[in-house]
This record gives structure tokens, C-alpha cells and sequence, in this order.
């Protein structure tokens, strides 16, 4: 049992969960972060059996088989999917008394299971596709797997942001129409200064996000006291979620316990960490290389870091061959996105099963940063399109290629 | 789609945005509207000059400097 315990601590690295208290805290944070996302999923619905049966449970473009590994109701309808979720605090619970008394293969153990259970979820919902829970699975992953858990923790942190601005690259940021396509604009700012602010966060999270590295200390408080400001202001629009998942692991390695490193490590055991630094950026750049903005298209757009990518409105229309409309959506909160893949694939689960079928025509209109709403979706036959997840959709049309059909008044983000 | 043609579409006001304005770019917008793409540009190149600079200067170097020795 020993030798089996001590190769565990080897293949993970636990000596460095063991040496370091900011490891130790990273690990707490993660919990919080379990706790926060499971706390919406414990009870949802998408992943029940019945949505699956429904044809409400949406599966991720490249998956789109996934309904084969739903399994779970929760109640009234079943406990199945509770029991589980409060297994699963159990399990933080117990990972929490680990990082506490120092029994840290338990600790380690326990956040496994909880990062299995979460991948498994994420896996057979598209809807699970929230940025503060691509944080999480991104940080979780390097306190389990990753050798120089430190390094490559607060390696992300920055990496995270910078990578984010590839998606602020666009007028809704360079020109503040996100914000100011909305009746309430930015919030807390005076009307006017929108384009300031943006492009400062632009700037900030593209280079300054760097600086959080600096070997000079009061440049380094300076942009960690930016970046700390920064996520608690965003939540007067996100909500607690997002700065509950981020600020935590920004605190601990970039606050009072920030160390400069003296150098990168470049050693075999880095390779797995560069590895997942490469996929993260891979994976960022995966929507720019599909033609269109894939803000209106959604093409490629939830592989990487996509948050504040543009306000949206649209308006969605399924009719029968008799011209009976059987479906119709209109939505103006700005966060609500109009993936026209979530209306096709719920539709055809919906009304392309079965040997008796009507033709439904699929129509959807979207405006992204209050710009005109645009034909993206003019389709005869809903049953006889194909969603291809890494490249161009035809039946989904860009903004070159889509008919301008009206200009949309200011929304809100609810 | 040029600001002049975006204002000639109709309005629509979808849900509860029906008593809001319309959307349009404000002064300041219209202003930095004709630049925008070149601004774009600028963004990217320092977006991807920064990625290499970072990776140039402390994986690749590091990394020859390491094969020579």
C-alpha cells in the first residue's frame, strides 16, 4: 500500500502541494469553484434523462451522438442526479479536510473524482460551455495532473487574458458598441467614456497582464490591484460566478504569496504543461480561422474564451409546409447568444424523428453590438442540414453573405 | 455596411426593447469608424508580436542556449 501511495504522490507531484501553501490554496480555491458551478447543475435539467428524451439536452458539435451516455433524473422524477451532486459535496467536503490536515493523496483523490464527474458533465451538455467553468477545468487540470503546479497556475492566469482579447479584437470592444447598444450602457461610467474603458481593458489584459510577472514591485501591485478591481467590477454584469472562479487563483499566486520566477522551466517534466498551453491557445484560435464573424455565426466560437464577445438579439422562426409556425424565439438580452446550432439541434430532435415528416422551413435573424439584424439562417428543410464543428456551415451565412433586414433598438443585459 | 445605409433599414424593437432607441454609433464612434480596420491590424500584430516575443525570448532562447551548453 505504501509503494502504491508514494508512486501516486510521484505521478502527480504531490510534494508540490506538500511545500507550497499557494498550492495548497489553489486547491481550495478549485473546491470553491466545484461548488459554485455544481451548485446551478445539481439540479438542472439538461442533463437528465428526460431532456435527452425530450430533445432539450443540446450535445457539443463534435459529439453530437451524446445522448447514449445520459443516465440520470433528478427529482421529482427520480434522485439519481442528486444523490450524486451531494455525493459530490461530500467529496469537496473531504478534499477540503485533506488540503487542511496535510492528507494530501486523499485531497488529490477526491478532486479527481469531482474533475471526472465535471468533464463527464461538460461532455453531454453544450449549455455547460460557461468561460468561468473553462477556468476551472483548465486550473483543476494543474493542480492534478501538471508538474510546477505554481508555474503553470500562474502561467494561465495571464495567458487567460491575453488570450482573451482575441475575441475583443472587434468593434462591440474597440468601439464600445457592446455597451453602448444598451439602454444602460456601461455600468457606473459616465456615458461618453465607453470606448475608453474598453480599449484600457484591452490593452491591459493583451500586455499588462504580463506585468503581473514583474520582478519590480510596484508595477506588479499596480496590475494586480488593476486585474483584482477589474473582476470585481465585471460582476456588476456577471454576476458572482465568474469573479468566484478567477479572482481566488489571481489572489494566490499575484497577492501577498507572489514569488518572481527566476526562470521558466523547460525540463521534460514541463512538457505536459506546455502542451496544455498549446492547446489553449489552439483552441482560442480555432473560431478565427473558420471564414465569417463567428460573433453572428457561431462557428467555432465556444472552443476557446469567448466572454463579452457581442450583444445579441435575434429572432428565430420554424414553420410547417401549411406555413403553422412550430417554433418561434425572439431574445433581447445581450448575453443570450443565438447559436444557430442549438435551434437546429433541438429542432430536428424535435421534429425530424419518426417516418412521418413535414418540411420545417428555419428561419433566424441576429444582431450583434446593436448592428442590423441579419438573415444568418433561410432554410427550407431544418431535418436536412449538418452541423460540421470546425469549419464552414453554408446553410449558416455571414455577414458578407446574409440579407441586412432591420436595425434593432437598445436591449439590456439581463 | 455603411452608417448611411444602416440607418435607411427599419426599426425593430423585439420583446421589451420596443419603447428603447434605436441603436447607432455615437459621434465619437462615427469618428473612429473610418480607422477601425486599420486599428484591428495593429491589434493583431501586437497581439501575435507579443505571443512570439514571449515565447523567442524565454522558451527558444533559453531552449538553444540550454542544447549548446
Amino acid at each position: 500500500m505504501k509503494r502504491l501511495l508514494d508512486s501516486y504522490q510521484k505521478l502527480f507531484s504531490l510534494h508540490e502541494i506538500n511545500k507550497d501553501l499557494a498550492i495548497r490554496l489553489f486547491g481550495a480555491a478549485i473546491l470553491l469553484g466545484f461548488i459554485v458551478s455544481f451548485k446551478g447543475w445539481e439540479s438542472s435539467y439538461l442533463s437528465t434523462l428526460n431532456a435527452a428524451n425530450n430533445g432539450d439536452a443540446i450535445c457539443w458539435p463534435m459529439f453530437q451522438g451524446c445522448y447514449d451516455l445520459f443516465f440520470m433524473n433528478r427529482r421529482p422524477h427520480g434522485y439519481i442526479q442528486n444523490t450524486i451532486f451531494m455525493s459530490m459535496l461530500g467529496l469537496i467536503f473531504v478534499a477540503a479536510y485533506g488540503l487542511i490536515a496535510k492528507k494530501y493523496v486523499t485531497a488529490h483523490f477526491c478532486i479527481l473524482i469531482l474533475f471526472i464527474w465535471k468533464a463527464y458533465l461538460t461532455s453531454i451538455n453544450y449549455m455547460a460551455n460557461g468561460n468561468f467553468d473553462y477556468y476551472h477545468t483548465a486550473f483543476t487540470f494543474i493542480f492534478l495532473f501538471l508538474p510546477h503546479k505554481r508555474f503553470f497556475g500562474s502561467l494561465s492566469i495571464p495567458l487567460f487574458y491575453f488570450l482573451s482579447t482575441a475575441t475583443k479584437i472587434h468593434e462591440g470592444w474597440t468601439l464600445g458598441t457592446y455597451f453602448t447598444s444598451m439602454v444602460t450602457d456601461l455600468p457606473l461610467f459616465p456615458d461618453g467614456t465607453t470606448m475608453l474603458w474598453t480599449n484600457m481593458v484591452i490593452l491591459m489584459e493583451m500586455v499588462g497582464a504580463w506585468f503581473l510577472f514583474s520582478k519590480h514591485k510596484h508595477i506588479q501591485k499596480t496590475v494586480f490591484a488593476f486585474f483584482v478591481i477589474f473582476h470585481l467590477y465585471s460582476g456588476t454584469l456577471v454576476g458572482y460566478h465568474y469573479p468566484l472562479i478567477v479572482t481566488p487563483a489571481l489572489l494566490i499566486f499575484f497577492g501577498p504569496l507572489y514569488k518572481p520566477f527566476h526562470s521558466v522551466p523547460l525540463d521534460r517534466k514541463a512538457i505536459a504543461g506546455w502542451l496544455l498551453m498549446c492547446c489553449l491557445v489552439s483552441a482560442q484560435m480555432i473560431s478565427h480561422v473558420i471564414p465569417g464573424d463567428e460573433k453572428l455565426t457561431f462557428e467555432g466560437n465556444f472552443y476557446g474564451l469567448y466572454m463579452f464577445e457581442a450583444n445579441h438579439q435575434c429572432s428565430i422562426l420554424m414553420t410547417n409546409e401549411n406555413g403553422d409556425i412550430v417554433y418561434r424565439a425572439d431574445t433581447t438580452s445581450a448575453r443570450n447568444r443565438c447559436d444557430p446550432y442549438n435551434y437546429m439541434f433541438r429542432g430536428q430532435k424535435k421534429f425530424c424523428q419518426g417516418e412521418t415528416q413535414s418540411k420545417i422551413s428555419f428561419k433566424q435573424t441576429h444582431s450583434i453590438n446593436g448592428g442590423p439584424f441579419y438573415l444568418i439562417v433561410d432554410e427550407a428543410d431544418l431535418c436536412a442540414l449538418e452541423y460540421k464543428p470546425f469549419s464552414r456551415n453554408r446553410w449558416i451565412k455571414t455577414e458578407d453573405e446574409a440579407k441586412a433586414t432591420a436595425r434593432p433598438r437598445e436591449n439590456y443585459y439581463r | 455596411m455603411t452608417p448611411t445605409e444602416f440607418e435607411k433599414l427599419p426599426i425593430i424593437g423585439l420583446q421589451d426593447t420596443g419603447t428603447s432607441d434605436p441603436t447607432g454609433y455615437t459621434d465619437l464612434q462615427a469618428a473612429f469608424l473610418p480607422y477601425i480596420d486599420l486599428y484591428h491590424t495593429a491589434l493583431w500584430l501586437l497581439f501575435f508580436g507579443i505571443g512570439i516575443t514571449l515565447v523567442t525570448r524565454f522558451i527558444l532562447i533559453p531552449l538553444l542556449k540550454g542544447a549548446k551548453t
